[in-house]
């Protein structure tokens, strides 16, 4: 299903909720994953991205559009690419605006750059959790990120006890 | 016409907890303190940074720079400086060796290396690795008698990177010096150590002129195969790892005519070995060339311009070996410099010289080092360590009789209340018992638990004293009058930071206090190596809560109040009064920890208990009312009674108050504005009231300590103070052998009159079914 349009390779990515997305090979390179899948041949035809909805996929196919070496240097990751300081700066805007997304996208995001291996994407998106870890105390993570306190009263107690310097 | 998807792929797509992983490793490697914050968030956050495969992926992601200096271990003699100093950003810790008993020789490769305090019999070394917490202990060499030897450790694993080798193959070069050539030179040993064999090699020795010591200097390794030691008179060292052999190198030349001639040993930017040396506002580096043979020569590879204030003297202190960083102090502060990029950080206030011994390593949360009630703690203290001001080292073939007759001593001394006394013998009989039977066993807990109560009612008492409170309340007045549970409520408000003020009276408090804490710690750590529920175990957990309570750590307190009440549970009857006391007290420690809501449920448990008791009680007593005439004898069951009317009509009076208690709670509970209240209370008396705060802290204090007890020797003993109310003083005394005086009495009671609350509470099953 690969096609040619304007001497461009196409690859065609295709959602678990059926939408097809028909992108350049170099974009689609972006992830490591589907890279390597192109490398070993498997993806003559439409490649299936399990458990990333089309809006997700959608949106990580923007930020690959976005990243993909002008220079037509596929293949490397998004940080690793040398741009002017220019290009650099506005690219770093766009990725401002890119990941102002709620919490719930953003985690999807993670998941799909996870998968997908885009370093540049996985970066961007684990950087406001990032923050929030270093910046915040324990509750505050919790409470941030959604995730539920399962040490038991008197495990927290102990663990307070063994490690103040954490908490203060 | 679709890819089949691979099984990676399948297991990848959708696991949260990859996605965790995957936010988790991007958690920057010099903040080590919040990848250990993270693996507090929750279990499955823990398990996945402790795991072995994220630390190599961690590793393995920021294989692109230098490990991180984490902090450094050091000689400073200022208690209150933590044996590791951070040198990261934000907070961090590791649970170093105490340096009060370790000497801190070297760290490379992830392992550190730790001597024990000269003045015991047979030194010992150990190596403790940063980020696993593991100890591992290691005989020095045999032919070494005493000196300021020194000793390095590295990794022995062929092609190591040295980024994750801790737990391999290691090596370990002690170094030492010998007075006893025939010529009457010294000489200088140094013998290799292989953790394969487990056995010290053949000793190479070194005839010089001087003796050398090294106390202030650490090592570094140049290349895979020589190592330099200082020497505190200046010389280098250099011991060949490959033939053993020991050479010793001239310094560079003093062409600065600095007095104050002051190096570190360093590796060069070319993999020579180098020498940092501070002059004034300048650094001044130096290497070695043509390192073989007699050729060499010193030659300034780099002069670096220090723009760091005020830095009129600054000797380096140490070199951070893999992170290639020095320390240098200036009259104020201790700063960190990267050499490479020569950006100086300013870590800490300068606390004068000492051996700095820099820890480079990637931090990754430790599994082992977080689970709760994993006993990490320090290996029991060093007796040596434990002599504070006298007797100094004077200690040496004691027979374990002395140790019982200090021990005894010091039970009578606790009864004449001369506090620093008992204090001195329990030390005495521990540095004795600790001698002969070794630092962690049982033999040693009764002592070590003794010791640290009489220090902790040393402390209460100074407190006290600087508080103006009565050193102990006379008789019945002296049970907690109602007010006392406002002044605790008061005392809630004003604590915050003025622990330390509050005892800026009392010197010494603090430091009482903390050795209670070890010594009652590790008597902890001893008696719950048996799993046996006993009551030794209850009595220490309540002395450590009440020394918990004291620093302010609430938490823990109630921490170690759980844990003694769910063993005490196992070992008495359900309304004992111990019990219906560790309630109040938690009941309390929420309070103060201003958790209103989980104070009430202790609170309504203590006086259902309360009621519960003083109906039993009435039971016993028509019982031994009845018995009275069948025993004959009046004088036994006039004092039976009088015991049992006196907890009788003890817990009736206690009754009321708890029942007071829980409509504050309840109110305090159903009006929120009083949590405002007290915010702002504290906020303004944290400003402010420095008398006060010292007064309603150690009124707090006595509170905990009082608040149920009689007054005779409940204070006197923080067992005996948890234990305290009327009629099972005696418990505390029969059960837990704190007070020679009161066990004596104990003994003897229990033998002339059967149901006395003392024989009662002593032997307390047997009891219940007496009544």
């Amino acid at each position: 299903m690969a096609t040619r349009e304007a001497g461009k390779k196409m690859i065609m990515l295709k959602s678990p909720d059926g939408m097809e997305f028909e992108v350049e090979e170099a974009v689609a390179m972006e992830s490591q994953t589907i890279r390597k899948m192109i490398e070993d041949d498997c993806a003559d035809t439409a490649i299936l991205i399990p458990n990333i909805n089309s809006k997700i996929l959608s949106r990580v196919i923007e930020y690959c559009n976005k990243h993909v070496p002008t220079t037509g240097a596929t293949g490397a990751a998004a940080s690793d690419t040398v741009a002017p300081a220019a290009l650099a700066e506005d690219l770093k805007i766009w990725d401002a605006e890119f990941i102002k997304v709620n919490r719930a996208t953003r985690f999807n995001l993670i998941q799909a750059a996870s998968y997908l291996n885009i370093k540049g994407l996985l970066d961007l998106t684990s950087q406001t959790t990032i923050d929030t870890i270093s910046d915040n105390s324990l509750e505050e993570i919790r409470s941030f990120l959604s995730t539920k306190n399962d040490y038991l009263p008197e495990e927290e107690q102990t663990i307070r006890r063994e490690n103040q310097w954490a908490f203060q | 016409m679709e890819a089949p998807p691979t099984a990676a792929a399948a297991a990848a797509a959708g696991d949260p907890d990859d996605v965790v992983e995957e936010i988790l490793l991007r958690l920057p490697p010099d903040d080590p303190g919040s990848l250990f914050r993270a693996s507090l968030v929750c279990k499955a956050w823990r398990s996945t940074v402790s795991h072995p495969h994220f630390r190599r992926r961690f590793i393995g992601l920021h294989r692109h720079r230098a490990p991180p200096v984490l902090g450094f271990l050091h000689d400073w003699k200022d208690e209150r400086i933590p044996d590791f100093v951070p040198t990261t950003a934000s907070p961090f810790s590791l649970t170093a060796p105490d340096r009060r008993f370790w000497r801190a020789l070297d760290c490379r490769h992830g392992r550190a290396l730790f001597l024990s305090d000269d003045s015991q019999e047979t030194q010992e070394l150990i190596l403790w690795e940063p980020i696993t917490g593991a100890r591992q202990g290691i005989p020095v060499p045999s032919a070494f008698t005493c000196g300021w030897p020194t000793a390095a450790v590295f990794c022995a694993a062929d092609g190591c990177d040295h980024r994750d080798c801790a737990g391999g193959p290691f090596g370990v070069v002690f170094v030492f010096t010998l007075d006893i050539s025939p010529n009457a030179d010294v000489v200088t040993s140094a013998c290799l150590y292989s953790s394969e064999t487990s056995t010290w090699g053949k000793l190479n020795s070194r005839e010089h002129e001087f003796a050398m010591d090294f106390e202030h200097n650490s090592s570094v390794l140049v290349g895979r195969s020589l190592l330099y030691f200082l020497s505190d008179g200046g010389m280098i060292l250099e011991y060949n790892l490959g033939s053993g052999e020991l050479a010793v190198l001239d310094t560079p030349p003093n062409d600065y005519g600095s007095e104050n001639h002051r190096f570190n040993l360093m590796v060069a930017e070319d993999g020579l070995l180098g020498v940092a040396e501070a002059i004034d506002f300048q650094l001044i580096l130096w290497k070695r060339e043509a390192s073989d043979g007699t050729n060499a020569r010193w030659v300034v590879s780099r002069i670096i311009d220090l723009d760091i204030d005020p830095c009129t003297l600054v000797p380096v202190l140490g070199f951070a070996e893999g992170a290639n960083a020095i320390f240098v102090k200036t009259v104020g502060s201790l700063f960190m410099i990267e050499l490479q990029s020569e950006q100086a950080k300013r870590v800490c206030h300068n606390h004068g010289f000492c051996n700095l011994i820099p820890v480079v390593s990637f931090y990754t949360p430790h599994s082992g080092l977080q689970v709760p009630g994993g006993e990490h703690q320090d290996p029991a203290p060093r007796l040596n360590l434990l002599r504070r001001g006298g007797q100094q080292g004077v200690w040496e073939e004691k027979s374990l009789e002395l140790a019982q007759v200090l021990f005894d001593k010091g039970c009578k001394a606790i009864n004449e209340k001369d506090l620093a006394h008992a204090a001195d013998c329990f030390r005495h009989a521990l540095e004795i018992r600790v001698r002969h039977y070794g630092g962690l066993a049982p033999e040693c807990a009764s002592t070590f638990y003794r010791y640290g109560g009489a220090l902790l009612c040393k402390a209460q008492e100074a407190a006290n004293r600087s508080g103006n409170v009565s050193k102990h309340a006379p008789n019945e007045e002296s049970i907690t009058p109602t007010t006392n549970k406002d002044d605790c409520e008061e005392g809630a408000n004003l604590r915050g930071k003025g622990q330390t003020d509050g005892n800026m009276t009392g010197d010494g408090d603090d430091s009482d206090l903390d050795l209670a804490w070890k010594m009652l710690n590790t008597a902890r750590v001893i008696v719950a190596k048996s799993p046996e529920k006993t009551m030794e175990k209850v009595t220490i957990l309540t002395a450590l809560a009440e020394i918990s309570m004291r620093r302010e750590d609430r938490d823990s307190s109630i921490g170690y109040y759980f844990e003694a009440l769910a063993i005490l549970e196992h070992l008495v009857r359900p309304d004992h009064f111990r019990i219906v006391d560790l309630n109040v007290r938690i009941c309390l420690a929420f309070e103060l920890a201003s958790k209103v809501g989980d104070a009430i449920p202790y609170c309504a448990k203590a006086i259902s208990l309360c009621k519960s008791r003083i109906h039993n009680l009435k039971i016993a007593k028509e019982a031994l009312l009845a018995d009275r005439d069948l025993r004959a004898s009046a004088a036994k069951g006039h004092s039976g009674k009088s015991t049992l009317e006196d907890e009788i009509s003890y817990l009736a009076r206690m009754l009321p108050r708890f029942q007071k208690k829980l409509e504050e709670l309840k109110q305090a509970m159903s009006t929120p504005s009083d949590g405002i209240d007290n915010i702002m209370k504290r906020v303004v008396s944290q400003a402010s009231h420095e008398q006060s705060v010292n007064n309603t802290m150690a009124r707090t204090a006595s509170l905990t300590s009082s608040q149920m007890a009689r007054s005779n020797n409940s204070f006197h003993s923080p067992t005996m103070s948890t234990a305290a109310p009327r009629g099972s003083t005696g418990s505390s005394i029969t059960d837990f052998e704190i007070v020679g005086r009161d066990m004596k009495r104990a003994k003897d009671e229990s033998i002339s009159y059967e149901p006395s609350p003392k024989r009662l509470a002593a032997d307390d099953s047997p009891s219940v079914n007496e009544i």
